[in-house]
């Protein structure tokens, strides 16, 4: 799994920490980390509480091109 | 920083992370009882006994214990972010308790200078592997807080 690199530019230009961003979906700073790292495949419900935390759609943090 | 207040903002106890990661861990540590009890057994069948029974259960339960503790640690999927100062005593005196467990064991196998009897791992082992998973789990934890630690400087 690659590294997704649009949460951690969306939550940058938002002045939002790792610890910041996990604290405000629910979760350890450990498993953001593991999302931004591509370890981890968060659920959808998690997906949702990013996306609403960045003011991004799904689409934007999660939707990967196909080349 | 804008928050959508809408979003749970308290950090639950643990999160979907650590509740997957306990499921694998789980079924790794199964995994590795049935193998070790079925090993066990295969050695009995065509070896005979392999150890004294008291010695055989706490190596049987002392093995898969160790795993699932160490693992559990290192990825924090039973343990909290934060230690609280009980969390603390904890670590400590099952270290403690861990090293007087192994040091009791090393002294009876100086006393009776053998790990066998007949052919057979002996009785004088049953606090060694007792105190493996009592002392292998607070030291691997601490071992990930200390990493966790660096890793946030």
């Amino acid at each position: 799994m690659s590294k997704n690199l649009k949460i951690k530019a969306a939550r940058a230009s938002k002045d939002m920490t790792q610890r910041d961003l996990a604290e405000a979906v629910g979760v350890t700073r450990q498993t953001m980390n593991a999302i931004e790292m591509g370890d981890y495949n968060p659920t959808l419900n998690l997906c949702i509480s990013i996306c609403k935390v960045l003011e991004k759609t799904l689409d934007e943090l999660f939707w990967e091109e196909s080349d | 920083m804008k928050t959508n207040s809408n979003q749970g903002s308290c950090l639950k106890r643990f999160d979907e992370k650590q509740i997957a990661d306990r499921y694998r861990i789980s079924a790794e540590t199964f995994l590795l009882t049935f193998n070790l009890i079925f090993f066990s057994g295969m050695v009995k069948i065509f070896d005979g006994q392999w150890a004294v029974p008291v010695t055989e259960m706490v190596v049987l339960l002392g093995l898969p214990m160790t795993y699932f503790g160490v693992r559990s640690a290192l990825k924090g999927a039973y343990f909290p972010g934060q230690i609280e100062k009980h969390g603390w005593l904890i670590i400590f005196i099952s270290i403690a308790i861990g090293l007087l467990s192994m040091s009791f064991s090393i002294l009876q196998i100086m006393k009776s200078g053998s790990i066998m009897d007949n052919g057979m791992l002996s009785g004088d082992l049953f606090f060694f592997f007792l105190g493996i998973p009592i002392l292998a789990t607070p030291i691997a934890f601490l071992i990930k807080k200390m990493n966790k630690e660096e890793a946030e400087e």
